[in-house]
């Protein structure tokens, strides 16, 4: 390290999101140099938990890996179950765990929008992203009963209905959804305030996202078509029509466009879920003492921050003797470290929530500046002000 | 892509590296494919499916404990085509060979397996702890089998749960 070189470790504490990570940046002046993640800090043990308790139980768990992608989850875990025990679900319960999985895209997509408007320091935008969050929101809970973790999947289906005569009300929100997201969508593309703070903010290239095995919409915004649902179809996923979105931005701008326009493309799954569901079934039954056979089964999902894998192994009893889970932010670490380089330190907000992290990293900052031997440490507020001295410079 | 053209790819790549380094090769259904890998052609097997099938994506190292040896088991994907292969490594030698400089993605996922297993990837540019807490005992890889939650919380806290606690 050079004598104008600085190290500033950001994190990793933020009282307001659920998974504190920390970052080691070295600066020179305004410029990241190198980065350096630590991870861990809500580390849990899941998967040991995992490995005694039955399948049923484990259902429970899995939805608790993440507030956010707790359908995500769901989806992976029975997916895997049902693989290795060979369950074939009804065909309604496809329908219905489709329908689950794309209102939770909705609800974290513009969460995300949302998310990055008041990073950059759009707060209007914020505000209305938000509110009309809500619609979808609502929908979530007339479905489900809640508005996060949903226990909609079980092993072998699912536990509740989609009752024929709301069809008509959801498809009006679900219009509504599709109105002021394409709204969004205009706005993010002509207006200035976005693109002074998106534009080449956090760029990283189609070659070096593949060779960092990124995935979903932080890879898709860099030009890598790589959606799992297109890839390699699961559930019904190859009979619906819906377009492959992707981007060769590769900025914060493209990671905006991609993630509306899926909310668009999200709504036009919903729609076509609720004219096309067919009558029948929604589970078959399976006992928590059942046992299932000896096996393994990997089971990729398309969750709204990228690719999760679970992968589950069998002895043959009726709880896993190993289940692993991958959830997406871990794989989009290295190409995020990758984006942050050579970019400015007012920048590192907005790049870091770009990818969609479980966790936000501007809450408290201690800065450490080598030479001088003093530590200092900035709130969110000194932080906010730093950027907005920065950028009216 | 079908079946076939995934079965033909693990075919090929028996033929390629023979039956003793590549075998118990199983294709449960399309877009999916598991196989044993010795752990010496491990490099040279990767680098050959990445040059020669494009797989370029890695998807995550899990590290299983088979009672009677380690597996570690990487996904690699191509396209959509989840390739997982499984490399055995005995209890008494808990060291596999990096992937880092062929897949630069495995950069984070080996030292997870390194933290949880305790299987050491060699020739790894910075193998640094990096999910367990910095004061972790040393020598406590919580998912091996051997390790359970009471005799974890002895080494870590000193103390047991349940009847044992005053």
């Amino acid at each position: 390290m050079s004598e104008r070189e600085f190290v500033i470790p950001i994190g990793p504490q933020h009282p307001a999101l659920k998974e504190p990570e920390s970052f080691l940046f070295t600066v020179d002046g305004e410029v990241v140099v190198d980065v350096e993640p630590r991870i861990g800090y809500n580390h849990r043990g899941i998967e040991k938990a995992m490995e005694s308790r039955n399948y049923i139980q484990n259902l429970y768990i899995t939805e608790r890996v993440c507030g956010i992608c707790s359908n995500a989850h769901q989806t992976a875990y029975t997916g895997a179950v049902e693989e290795v025990g060979g369950i074939e679900i009804p065909e309604r319960a496809k329908y219905i765990r489709v329908f689950m999985q794309e209102l939770e895209r909705i609800h974290s997509h513009l969460l995300w929008l949302g998310v990055a408007a008041h990073e950059i320091g759009f707060d209007t935008m914020f505000y209305y992203v938000w509110r009309d969050r809500e619609v979808v929101m609502d929908l979530l809970e007339e479905v489900s009963g809640n508005r996060c973790n949903y226990a909609m999947a079980t092993v072998g289906g699912v536990r509740r209905d989609l009752p024929r005569d709301k069809y008509p009300k959801w498809h009006k929100m679900l219009d509504k959804l599709a109105e002021r997201t394409n709204y969004y969508i205009k706005v993010a593309s002509t207006e200035k305030t976005i693109l002074e703070r998106a534009v080449g903010v956090g760029y990283l290239g189609k070659e070096d996202m593949i060779r960092l095995s990124g995935s979903g919409p932080n890879a898709r915004s860099s030009g890598v078509p790589c959606d799992i649902r297109k890839l390699t179809p699961y559930l019904i996923y190859d009979e619906i029509p819906f377009e492959h979105i992707y981007v060769d931005n590769g900025d914060v701008l493209g990671q905006v466009l991609v993630r509306t326009l899926e909310v668009v493309e999200a709504v036009k799954i919903c729609k076509w879920v609720l004219d096309n569901i067919p009558e029948g079934e929604i589970a078959v039954k399976f006992n928590p003492l059942q046992r299932l056979p000896e096996g393994e089964a990997v089971y990729l999902v398309e969750a709204q921050r990228g690719e999760l894998i679970h992968y589950t192994i069998s002895d043959g009893r009726n709880m896993p003797y190993r289940h692993k889970i991958r959830a997406p932010t871990l794989g989009n670490i290295p190409s995020l470290v990758e984006r942050l380089k050579g970019g400015y330190i007012a920048d590192i907000p907005i790049t870091i929530a770009g990818i969609d992290p479980c966790f936000s990293c501007t809450d408290r900052m201690a800065f450490y500046d080598e030479g001088k031997d003093k530590t200092w440490t900035w709130t969110d507020v000194e932080l906010s002000k730093y950027r907005k001295e920065w950028y009216s410079r | 892509m079908s079946i076939e053209e995934h079965t033909k790819i693990v075919e090929d790549l028996v033929k390629e590296f023979g039956e003793e380094n590549i075998y118990n090769t199983k294709v449960p259904r399309a877009y999916r494919a598991f196989a044993h890998v010795k752990r010496e052609k491990l490099r040279d097997i990767v680098r050959y499916l990445k040059e020669e099938h494009g797989f370029v994506h890695i998807t995550t190292i899990s590290g299983v404990d088979m009672r009677e040896n380690y597996e570690v088991v990487y996904h690699l994907r191509s396209e959509g085509f989840s390739f997982s292969l499984k490399v055995p490594v005995p209890k008494d030698d808990p060291k596999v060979p990096s992937i880092v400089d062929i897949l630069n993605g495995a950069v984070l996922y080996e030292r997870e397996v390194n933290d949880l297993l305790g299987i050491f990837p060699e020739g790894h540019p910075d193998p640094k702890r990096l999910i367990l807490a910095y004061d972790w005992p040393e020598g406590v890889h919580p998912l091996r089998k051997e390790w359970d939650i009471q005799t974890i919380r002895e080494k870590v806290d000193g103390k047991r749960w349940g009847k044992d606690v005053e």
